[in-house]
C-alpha cells in the first residue's frame, strides 16, 4: 500500500514535469527547426510564380531541403503531444503541418528541375505536373485543399449572388439600367479630391467601428491607425495596404490607400477601412503583437489567414453600423465582385488553360462597369496562382468554421469566437480548425 | 625636326597606350551610404509630427554599411549630408557622387523629433560575389574619363577564354548593382561565364564607380560614349586571360546601335543585338509607338491620335531642332512626348537622328545574332528583319535573326505586350540558351 501511494505521487510529480521537459524540447525543436530553416537559404516568399520558378535551386541544394525536413518530420513522431499544453499542441501541429508541405515542395521542384527547369508564361497551365502545382499554390496560399472545379463552381455562384444584389441596388434606387446608374454615380459630388476630407472620412468610419469594437472582439485598446496616400501608387497599384510600425519607416500603424488620379472614390472608404485598419489586419495585427507569437508563426506567411479574416470582416459592415446607405455597400459588392471574378480567373487560367481572351471575354460578360482595371486583374491572377483565392476562401473558412462552433455551442458569443481566432495568430487554417474548438471550450470553462 | 616628330609621335603613342590601359588600382570603389531612401511626403510629415522638416526618410538601413555602422536607423529623417541640406533623394545621390571610400563625413538627422549630429566614414561599395563565378572589378582610361569593367569569368580558368562585352541601353544607369544580381543582363553574363567565357560589364561613363570622375552621362554625345567602349574593349585585348581573336559584343537595346560602332574601331568577332533599331530613328519611334500604345491598353484612335502627335513633336526635335520647350510652345502635348530626350544630350540625340542604321551594319565583316523578345514593345521586330536583310546584303550568312519567346524588351518573362509594361517577370532563361547555342556556333 505504502509502495502503491509513493508510485501514486511519483507519477502526481513526474506528469507536470514529463509535460514541462515536451514543452522544453519542443521550444528547442521550433527553434532549431527555425534557424536550420534560414540556413537553407530557401528563397523569400513571393507571389508570383516566374520569379518563385526561377529561384528553385539545383537538386543538391534541394537535396538538402529534403533530408532537412524529413529528419524534423521523424523528431516529431518522437513526441507525444497528448502530453503538451493547449497552445503546445498547435505550435506541435503547425510545425508537423510545416515539415509536409515542405517536403511536398522540394518533391515537386525536384521532379521540375529534373525535366528542364521550363518556366511558361501566362500561368501554371504549362507547366509539367500542372495539376500537382496547382493544387501546391492552392495550399500554399490557403493551407486547405479545394479543387479546381470546387473554385470554379464557388466564384461563379458569388458572381451571380452579388449581381444580382447590385442589381437589386439598381431596381432600388429607380435607374433604368446599370449604365444609367454608373453615370449618375460617376459625378463629382460621389468622389473627394481633397486629402482632409478623405482623412476624415476615414476617421467617421474609424469611431463608428470602435463603438462596435467590444461586441465584435472584445474590450480591447486597439492602438491608433493613420491613413495616408500611397506614396507612388498608379493605376495598376491595389486601392489599399496595411503596414504596422515594424513594416514601415513612419513608427505608426498605417494604411496606405491609393489616391492616384487625385480623385477618391466615396465607395470606397467604408469597406476599404474595414478591411484594413478595423476589424480587419489592423486589429488583427494588434491582438497578434499582444500574444507573443512563436518563432514559428513569426516566420510564416499564410494568406488565407490574414487576408481571410479582412475578407470575413466585410461581410459585417452592416452589423457594424456600416454600409448603411445603398452606395456605400455597393462600393463593397463592386470590390467583393471583382474578387469572386477572381476565383474564375483562376481556376480557368491556371487548372482549364484559359488564354487571355477567353479570360477578358468572361470579364466582359460578368464585370460591369469596370474594364479598366480588367487587365490588371488578368495579369495579376495568371502570374499569382492561388494568391486571389485567400480573400474569399479564407472568409469561407472563417465564416463556416464560426457557424460550425455556433451549432456546437449556441452560447458562444461572436466576439469570444472572433478573439479566439485573432489570439491563434499566424497559423495554417486547417490547424486552427483542428484546436479552435478546445480554446472555445477553455473559454467557456473560464467564463 | 624628323626625329623631333618621331619622339612627339611616339609620345603621344605612349599617352594612347596608356590611356587606354586597364588601370585597376586608379578607379576606387564608389561610398556606400547602405540605406533605403523615400521622399518624406506631406502626409509621412502629418503622421510623424514633423511638419516643418524638409529632409528624405531612412526607410531601411542595410547592415555593415556607412550608416548602420554611424548608428542610424529606419524612421529617421536625414536633413543635412556634409552640411548641405537635403531634401530629395538627388540631393543625397549629388552630395555622395563626389566623396571617397575611406574619408570622413557628418550628417544631421531627426529622430523622435529631436536632431542627431554626427560624423563618420564612408565605407566602400560592396562587389558581387558567387561560389562558382570569380569576380574582378577593374577599369579602363577612355577620353571621357575611367570606366569601370565589371570582369566575371569561371573560377577555374587557364589562358585565353573568349571574351564577351555587354554595353547597356539608352538610359543613363549602372550595370554595377552588387544588391540587384536578379537583373538580366547578370543573370545572362554569369551563365556566359559559368559557360567558359570572360565577361565585361562596361559601366556607362558618369555612372556607378564613375561618378563625379568621368563626364556626366546626360552631357555626352553618342560618339564620346561609343569611344569609351573603344578604349575599354581595347585595354581587354591586352588582357593575358583574354583571346582577342575571340571577342563578342552583346549590345542590348542602344547598346546594339553601339555595338556596330565600336566594331569600326577596333575589331571583333561577333554581335549580338537584342531589341535594337534597324531603321532611321524617326522610322523606329512611329513604329514602336503603335507598339507601346498596345502596351498601354490604347484604343484605336488614341493610338492614332498618339502616334501622329508624337511623329509631329519629334519632327520639331529631330527636324527643326527645337528645343522640348520651344516644341511644347507649338503643341503642348510635346512637353511629356520630348522630355525622355533630354535626359540625354542634344548631340546625343542629333547623332541618333544622323545614323543611318544599315549602314552601320553593312561594314560589320563578323557573325551576329539578331534577337528580338516576342513581347518587346519597345524595340520593332520589323527593324531587326531589316538589320537582318542589310547583313544578308553585304555579307551573305552571316547573321542569325531570332526572336524570343515569352521575352520582352528588359529579357523578362512576359505573357504579352501589357504584362512586359505592367508586371514583367524575372529574366528569361531562354535567352542565355539561344547566346550559349549561337557562341558555341560561331566559336567552332
Amino acid at each position: 500500500m505504502r509502495i502503491f501511494s509513493s508510485y501514486i505521487i511519483g507519477l502526481f510529480f513526474l506528469i507536470p514535469f514529463c509535460h514541462a521537459q515536451q514543452t522544453k524540447d519542443l521550444d528547442n525543436l521550433l527553434v532549431s527547426y527555425t534557424e536550420g530553416l534560414q540556413q537553407l537559404e530557401i528563397p523569400a516568399f513571393t507571389y508570383d510564380y516566374r520569379t518563385y520558378f526561377q529561384r528553385i535551386p539545383e537538386i543538391t541544394k534541394l537535396e538538402e531541403q529534403k533530408q532537412f525536413f524529413s529528419k524534423f518530420n521523424s523528431d516529431l513522431a518522437t513526441f507525444s503531444s497528448k502530453e503538451f499544453s493547449a497552445s503546445d499542441k498547435i505550435a506541435f501541429d503547425h510545425l508537423k503541418y510545416e515539415c509536409t508541405f515542405q517536403l511536398e515542395r522540394v518533391q515537386l521542384e525536384m521532379a521540375w528541375v529534373a525535366k528542364g527547369r521550363e518556366i511558361t508564361s501566362g500561368g501554371i497551365y504549362g507547366f509539367y505536373q500542372k495539376d500537382k502545382w496547382y493544387s501546391h499554390f492552392i495550399k500554399k496560399i490557403t493551407t486547405l485543399q479545394i479543387s479546381p472545379e470546387e473554385i470554379m463552381a464557388f466564384g461563379m455562384e458569388e458572381v451571380s449572388r452579388i449581381n444580382a444584389e447590385i442589381d437589386q441596388i439598381r431596381k432600388k434606387n429607380g435607374f433604368a439600367s446599370l449604365e444609367e446608374m454608373y453615370v449618375f454615380l460617376n459625378h463629382d459630388s460621389f468622389y473627394l479630391s481633397d486629402k482632409k476630407l478623405i482623412l476624415e472620412a476615414f476617421g467617421r468610419v474609424d469611431s463608428i467601428a470602435r463603438r462596435s469594437l467590444k461586441s465584435y472582439a472584445g474590450d480591447l485598446r486597439i492602438p491608433e491607425i493613420y491613413p495616408m496616400e500611397w506614396p507612388g501608387a498608379g493605376a495598376h497599384t491595389p486601392p489599399g495596404i496595411y503596414l504596422n510600425r515594424t513594416q514601415n519607416a513612419f513608427g505608426k500603424d498605417v494604411f496606405q490607400y491609393n489616391f492616384y488620379g487625385e480623385r477618391y472614390n466615396k465607395r470606397m472608404i467604408e469597406w476599404l477601412y474595414m478591411h484594413e485598419a478595423i476589424p480587419g489586419h489592423h486589429l488583427q495585427a494588434s491582438i497578434r503583437a499582444e500574444h507573443h507569437p512563436d518563432i514559428l508563426q513569426e516566420q510564416s506567411i499564410y494568406p488565407g489567414n490574414f487576408e481571410g479574416w479582412a475578407c470575413y470582416v466585410e461581410y459585417q459592415g452592416k452589423a457594424l453600423g456600416l454600409m448603411k446607405d445603398d452606395f456605400s455597400y455597393l462600393g463593397w459588392l463592386e470590390w467583393d465582385l471583382v474578387r469572386s471574378a477572381r476565383l474564375v480567373l483562376e481556376a480557368g487560367i491556371h487548372h482549364a488553360g484559359w488564354s487571355k481572351e477567353l479570360a477578358h471575354k468572361f470579364w466582359q460578360d460578368h464585370i460591369y462597369g469596370q474594364d479598366e482595371i480588367a487587365d490588371r486583374e488578368i495579369t495579376r491572377v495568371s502570374n499569382w496562382p492561388g494568391q486571389a483565392l485567400s480573400y474569399k476562401l479564407g472568409a469561407r473558412f472563417i465564416s463556416e468554421l464560426f457557424a460550425k462552433e455556433k451549432k456546437h455551442s449556441p452560447s458562444i458569443s461572436q466576439g469570444d469566437m472572433h478573439y479566439t481566432f485573432l489570439k491563434m495568430g499566424m497559423r495554417p487554417l486547417t490547424v486552427i480548425d483542428t484546436h479552435f474548438g478546445v480554446l472555445l471550450d477553455n473559454i467557456k470553462k473560464k467564463g | 625636326m624628323k626625329n623631333g616628330l618621331l619622339k612627339s609621335n611616339t609620345l603621344v603613342l605612349l599617352l594612347i597606350l596608356l590611356a587606354e590601359s586597364l588601370a585597376s588600382q586608379t578607379l576606387p570603389r564608389r561610398v556606400f551610404l547602405g540605406i533605403r531612401m523615400e521622399p518624406l511626403t506631406e502626409d509621412a510629415k502629418s503622421i510623424m509630427g514633423i511638419n516643418e522638416v524638409a529632409g528624405v526618410l531612412v526607410n531601411e538601413v542595410f547592415a555593415q554599411s556607412t550608416a548602420s555602422n554611424a548608428g542610424w536607423k529606419r524612421g529617421d529623417i536625414m536633413i543635412k549630408l556634409q552640411d548641405k541640406p537635403v531634401s530629395s533623394t538627388a540631393e543625397v545621390f549629388a552630395v555622395l557622387s563626389g566623396q571617397k571610400s575611406g574619408s570622413k563625413f557628418s550628417f544631421e538627422l531627426i529622430r523622435d523629433k529631436k536632431v542627431i549630429k554626427g560624423n563618420a566614414v564612408f565605407s566602400s561599395f560592396p562587389e558581387e560575389s558567387y561560389s562558382d563565378i570569380s569576380m574582378e572589378y577593374t577599369s579602363s582610361i577612355t577620353a571621357v574619363g575611367p570606366q569601370r569593367i565589371v570582369l566575371s569569368k569561371p573560377v577555374s580558368s587557364e589562358g585565353r577564354m573568349p571574351l564577351i562585352v555587354f554595353i547597356g541601353g539608352i538610359g543613363c544607369y549602372s550595370l554595377d548593382t552588387p544588391f540587384d544580381t536578379s537583373r538580366s543582363e547578370i543573370q545572362l553574363l554569369n551563365q556566359l561565364s559559368r559557360s567558359g567565357f570572360i565577361c565585361a560589364r562596361l559601366e556607362k561613363p558618369g555612372m556607378g564607380d564613375n561618378a563625379g570622375l568621368s563626364t556626366p552621362c546626360e552631357e555626352l554625345s553618342f560618339m564620346e560614349e561609343s569611344n569609351s567602349y573603344v578604349a575599354s574593349i581595347r585595354a581587354l585585348k591586352a588582357r593575358a586571360d583574354v583571346d582577342s581573336n575571340a571577342v563578342y559584343i552583346i549590345g542590348h537595346s542602344m547598346g546594339g546601335v553601339f555595338a556596330p560602332l565600336v566594331s569600326q574601331q577596333t575589331k571583333v568577332k561577333g554581335i549580338i543585338a537584342y531589341g535594337t533599331i534597324g531603321s532611321n530613328f524617326i522610322e523606329y519611334l512611329a513604329k514602336t509607338r503603335r507598339t507601346i500604345s498596345a502596351a498601354l491598353d490604347m484604343n484605336p484612335v488614341e493610338t492614332d491620335d498618339f502616334i501622329k502627335e508624337f511623329c509631329a513633336c519629334s519632327a520639331y526635335y529631330f527636324v527643326d531642332k527645337l528645343t522640348t520647350e520651344q516644341a511644347a510652345l507649338k503643341n503642348p502635348v510635346c512637353r511629356n512626348y520630348l522630355s525622355a530626350f533630354d535626359l540625354r544630350s542634344r548631340a546625343y540625340n542629333d547623332e541618333l537622328y544622323a545614323f543611318n542604321y544599315p549602314g552601320l551594319w553593312s561594314t560589320f565583316n563578323g557573325k551576329a545574332l539578331l534577337l528580338w523578345g516576342e513581347n518587346d514593345y519597345i524595340a520593332s521586330k520589323e527593324d531587326h528583319e531589316i538589320l537582318k536583310q542589310t547583313m544578308d546584303y553585304y555579307k551573305k550568312g552571316s547573321t542569325d535573326f531570332i526572336i524570343v519567346p515569352q521575352a520582352d524588351h528588359g529579357m523578362h518573362i512576359t505573357s504579352g505586350f501589357q504584362d512586359a509594361h505592367n508586371n514583367p517577370g524575372p529574366y528569361q532563361i531562354g535567352v542565355s540558351e539561344i547566346v550559349l547555342n549561337w557562341l558555341k556556333k560561331a566559336q567552332s
